[in-house]
């Protein structure tokens, strides 16, 4: 904690112990003394009068050159020792910081020579804080900072866990936006569902997740969007049955309307279903059967397309099968198309209603039974998963009804298979806890997927992400900052952070464009990275940059209520003054909410001076555009891309 | 209007005593100086390279057609096959090209052009993914090492040692061939590739953030990067700037048409083509990434100093599966755009261009223009009119140094039965890519010998060497 927040704290308890509401028990701890270190790395402390618990901060001696303040190292601690993991790289050095903490705050990490508190890289609450809200959702923003603080970490992560116990009802601004957007009608307005949803929705993990599996199962919008048009074309002359007087309207519904579905069902199934049935669902969705050629894919010639990225992509990951599987797979996908039906149709083998499209009916998977190979096949020949699967031919040879079954029990086959629950509990962890798991981390996430006794069953995806979210490395402080915010996160957190205003569309959809991260636009089938290395790029930190610097300055009310900022009406609400002379609170106050206050001395006061001057480097009294300025110059830090 | 920042260095002096800055987590800074001294002195300086990544895995059967073999026939190709009369004939009695690659007849008969097939790798991934890494990353071993053999060499050869923008590419994200532990300048947005906000205020956000990235500190795995890439974008935009791309549209000086079609202004008019125009506007982003590659490399003439050696594009869609058409259709889309495209560079590379009032002097003799692919595809059609993914296929090489002709499609190198030699389903490869590139860093980009098995890893053991072309001329 930085020295004038520190002060500010005391002058609180001094004003409260006054007026004597204050138990002695509620003080702040005074500092901690007897810190030694031992020869196996185990850190030790006297008990320190009235503490709950202690931190441990760390910074590499070097630092202490530098003026970059130690870390939060340790976080919570309730005994009085530490075992610090991990050796200095050689010739480097560690040293320590220990403060004790109570319900009335933290204890001084100790004073400087002339006075005043040592600094720390953030205290370990506020950077712990920003660490989850940033892992479990699109980052800091009032509601979820609140609510953390109010149920603590475990009933925090219980509660978002199961997204419909939470109450969007009362969520104005949500509703609000969310009303001119549901269901979208096109592309457009597809993308704007996601970026309102990140930004506004108390739902954060869910939305999170949704668009985890939407990315896995990634689905090209615009080869739906090619398909529709064929059926749908512009009413020339002659019009045919089905044009679309308003074309391409009725393909863009049709595309936006696919895609919508996947998200949705995406977004219930990862929390209340298993992965087997989002397998069974994505295999069969009708965007997926156009984007990877399922529907092309017949008996007398079959496409591989699907077959290799089902189980390279969306299941038990590369050089985990044989060219054979992927041959007896696409076999097996044999007859799988798209056709209209009757509303409330699910069987595949129901007749289809293509020619005559009209209200009423709906775009579904369908078996077209001639087109299915119907010898029998086998998968994972040799291996301990082999899997055969019978022959569905009739007495002369020719495909029946019953190889529609051929699917389900592939399907079951390759979810059962180890590969896939390792693959994606592997990547589920590096998504949200660190982007190098160990075997132990991806055992325990494994275990959680086995257990049969799990609501769901083997799969059960609530627990599964129970068990990753509950990994000990997620409240881990040295995994703190170890990712890199994809473009979507970076600008959805931004908008959290500084009450920002976003219909979805305007400006911001621009940045994802900009940023090359647009959300069902993505020509291949892999999905966008998860891996934040993927990111960093000259590209990338300039259009960041350019985003936090043009959406904090705009916040005109009348002409620009769906993009921009209300970044003084924030300062206002926490008491900030935005008078001149008050430039370091307020640059302290959007440090503590953009990076958990982890910013060095030197990172603050170039904020402070940028506050302070003109653009021609002139010392003079700010405004308010000078304020939201200097946000957006916070949010082109470094930190900001780090999660 | 050069260099804003407020460090100590004027621009001249940063690029001599303070280059190490630049390329402080590059290896050159670990390097014994005699080391990288040496190095430097080997490599070729005033070379230049340009490449272009076909994603999605290009048919090499149907591109560079090996009409001498009787296996590609309409039996196995039904609705693929070209006959020999609506291809180029290359003249060497077996091989053509597609008849979307007219535009390449032009290098390859002034002897620019190498049109090598059979090109791929022992066991090759069929994995988009993972088969673009290891053409990327050099290393067949490795599929998930995240380091360009492009970025190796730069770094082993201290070829971004001193210049301002030694490599630029232009693509949605900085392409692996050119990723290590630091980045180089990508460009995804070529006409806005600078601030929002004008000077003074640029001026102010520019260089405070520069000394708030030059001083990152701390544990994290990413801050190296994120420190060295902000000093890099930062230190190019006004150079960037400078080359005014947007303003420069040089023109073939025979037709007149625009040699990168970048708008429907620049488009050449073609009554038989999409909407009255000779390309489709989903060209525009390749064309333009072309030109900027190709303006990047000229402004890099040493009486300039920004010194780009390197630049790099892509053209995604590869990918034919389904419907991938005969002289017409998806590969013969993106084939003619290549096509046209290559020719382009040749015109425009040479000081050939009209049009440009800036008279850039010639540097083909000393540039060189590959392109990768991730693999071929099947031999045999598949049920959707398309091809799935194999092993070996082609590959174009062109410059003013290189030893044009057809490589592996020829009687003595294209045997009977190679185009179902692997598991009756893939054509054989006969040239591993890494002897394609190595041979073009070592006897084009002047790369030191000593530095082979750093930049392709077992390049020795595994007696690669024996399988080089001769492709360029020494």
């Amino acid at each position: 904690m930085r020295t004038p927040r520190r002060t500010s704290f005391a002058a609180l308890i001094i004003i409260m112990v006054c007026a004597g509401s204050i138990p002695l028990f509620a003080q702040v701890p005074g500092e901690v003394t007897g810190v030694v270190l031992d020869g196996s790395g185990t850190i030790s402390w006297d008990p320190a009068g009235g503490a709950q618990d202690y931190n441990v901060y760390r910074g590499l001696t070097s630092w202490l050159h530098s003026g970059n303040p130690p870390r939060c190292h340790g976080d919570e601690i309730t005994a009085t020792s530490f075992p610090s993991p991990a050796d200095p790289a050689l010739g480097q050095a560690f040293f320590y910081l220990v403060t004790a903490e109570a319900a009335a705050g933290e204890g001084t990490p100790g004073t400087v020579t002339g006075g005043g508190d040592r600094d720390l890289l953030g205290s370990c609450d506020t950077v712990m804080r920003n660490h989850y809200l940033d892992r479990l959702g699109y980052g800091w923003d009032e509601w979820t900072s609140n609510r953390l603080a109010a149920l603590g970490f475990d009933a925090y992560i219980d509660e978002q866990l199961d997204p419909l116990s939470i109450d969007e009802s009362s969520n104005t601004v949500l509703n609000t936006r969310l009303a001119p957007l549901e269901p979208p009608d096109d592309h457009l307005e597809l993308l704007a569902l996601d970026l309102v949803k990140g930004t506004y929705a108390r739902r954060q993990l869910e939305q999170h997740v949704a668009s985890f599996f939407s990315n896995h199962f990634s689905t090209y919008i615009g080869s739906v969007y090619q398909y529709y048009t064929g059926l749908f074309p512009p009413c020339g002359q002659p019009a045919l049955p089905n044009c679309d007087p308003n074309f391409p309207a009725r393909a863009l519904l049709r595309a936006a309307s696919d895609e919508y579905l996947e998200q949705e069902t995406f977004r219930d199934l990862a929390f209340y279903g298993t992965f087997g049935e989002m397998v069974e669902f994505s295999a069969r969705s009708p965007a997926m059967i156009y984007f990877l050629d399922t529907f092309n894919n017949i008996a007398v010639a079959p496409n591989e397309n699907f077959a290799r990225e089902l189980l390279e992509l969306h299941t038990m990951d590369v050089d985990t099968y044989v060219h054979s599987d992927i041959e007896e797979l696409a076999r097996i996908m044999t007859g799988w198309n798209v056709c209209a039906k009757l509303t409330g149709t699910t069987d595949p083998l129901d007749p289809c209603d293509i020619r005559h499209w009209r209200e009423g009916r709906e775009f579904v998977a369908n078996f077209n039974i001639p087109n299915h190979d119907c010898g029998s096949k086998v998968l994972f020949a040799g291996t301990v998963q082999e899997t055969f699967i019978p022959d569905s031919c009739d007495g002369v040879g020719q495909p029946t009804a019953a190889g529609a079954d051929d699917l389900t029990l592939a399907l079951d086959a390759i979810v059962a298979h180890p590969a896939t629950a390792a693959f994606i509990a592997r990547k589920l962890i590096q998504r949200f806890v660190t982007e190098n798991p160990t075997q132990g981390m991806i055992d325990a996430v494994v275990a959680e997927w086995n257990d049969a006794g799990n609501p769901n069953g083997v799969g059960d995806m609530g627990e599964v992400l129970r068990a990753v979210l509950t990994l000990p490395a997620l409240r881990d402080p040295d995994r703190v900052r170890d990712k890199i915010k994809t473009p979507v996160e970076h600008l959805i957190s931004a908008m959290r952070a500084v009450r920002g205003k976003t219909d979805g569309a305007l400006g911001v959809i621009n940045y994802i464009a900009l940023l090359q991260h647009i959300p069902y636009f993505l020509l291949t089938p892999e999905g966008y990275s998860e891996i934040g290395g993927d990111w960093i790029g000259t590209n990338n930190m300039l259009e960041r940059q350019n985003f936090g610097l043009q959406f904090s300055t705009h916040n005109d009310p009348v002409t620009e209520p769906d993009f921009g900022a209300d970044i003084i009406p924030l300062l206002q609400a926490n008491g900030i003054s935005t008078a001149p002379g008050n430039s370091a609170a307020i640059v302290d106050f959007f440090i503590d909410i953009l990076f958990g206050g982890a910013l060095t001395p030197e990172e603050r006061q170039e904020a402070i001076d940028y506050l302070d001057t003109d653009d021609n480097g002139i010392v003079s009294d700010y405004d308010d555009l000078r304020i939201r300025e200097t946000v957006g110059f916070l949010l082109g830090y470094a930190q900001f891309q780090e999660q | 209007m050069k260099h804003r920042h407020n460090g100590s260095c004027s621009r001249r002096s940063f690029l001599r005593g303070c280059g190490l800055t630049l390329t402080g987590f590059g290896v050159s800074s670990l390097l014994p100086t005699s080391l990288v001294q040496q190095a430097f002195a080997m490599a070729d300086a005033d070379a230049r390279l340009l490449f272009i990544f076909l994603r999605g895995g290009n048919d090499g059967i149907n591109a560079v057609i090996p009409h001498g073999d009787p296996d590609y026939n309409s039996t196995n190709r039904p609705t693929l096959y070209i006959p020999p009369a609506e291809a180029i004939d290359l003249g060497n009695g077996f091989a053509s090209l597609h008849p979307a690659l007219e535009y390449l007849v032009e290098p390859y008969n002034a002897g620019d052009l190498a049109v090598l097939h059979r090109i791929g790798y022992h066991h090759s991934s069929h994995s988009h993914f993972d088969g673009q890494r290891i053409w990327e990353n050099g290393d067949p071993t490795r599929s998930k090492l995240f380091e360009g053999w492009l970025y190796r060499y730069i770094q082993e050869n201290a070829m971004a040692a001193g210049a301002d923008i030694p490599v630029l590419t232009v693509q949605s994200t900085p392409p692996l061939l050119t990723r290590g532990d630091e980045r180089f300048i990508n460009v995804a947005n070529p006409d806005q590739f600078d601030y929002l906000f004008p000077d003074p205020k640029r001026a102010k956000f520019t260089s405070a953030w520069r000394r708030r990235y030059e001083a990152l500190a701390g544990l994290e795995p990413y801050r190296p990067v994120l420190s060295q890439t902000d000093l890099v974008l930062t230190d190019t935009l006004d150079e960037y700037a400078s080359w005014g791309q947007d303003s420069w549209h040089p023109t073939d000086p025979d037709t007149g048409w625009h040699l990168f079609p970048v708008s429907n202004e620049t488009n050449p008019d073609d009554p038989a083509g999409p909407g009255g125009k000779k390309f489709d506007a989903g060209s525009y982003p390749f064309f333009q990434s072309l030109k900027l590659c190709a303006l990047a490399l000229l402004e890099s003439d040493p009486s300039n100093t920004n010194g780009t050696r390197i630049a790099g594009a892509q053209l995604d869609g590869w990918d034919t599966h389904e419907n991938q058409g005969q002289a017409g259709g998806t590969q013969a889309v993106l084939l003619s755009w290549l096509s046209y495209g290559l020719r382009s560079l040749r015109i425009v590379l040479s000081g050939a261009a009209t049009n440009e009032p800036r008279n850039y002097a010639s540097i083909w003799h000393k540039t060189a223009v590959t392109t990768l692919s991730e693999f071929g595809r099947t031999s045999r059609e598949n049920g959707s009119f398309g091809t799935d993914h194999a092993n070996a296929s082609c590959l174009f090489l062109e410059g003013g140094g290189v030893n044009g002709g057809v490589y592996n499609c020829d009687p003595s190198t294209w045997p009977a039965g190679v185009q179902f030699g692997i598991d009756g389903r893939y054509l054989l490869e006969r040239t591993d890519y890494r002897a394609v590139f190595w041979e073009l860093l070592r006897d084009h980009m002047g790369a030191s010998a000593a530095t082979v098995d750093s930049v392709f890893p077992g390049y020795t053991a595994l007696n690669l060497g024996t399988q080089e072309l001769g492709l360029i001329q020494v």
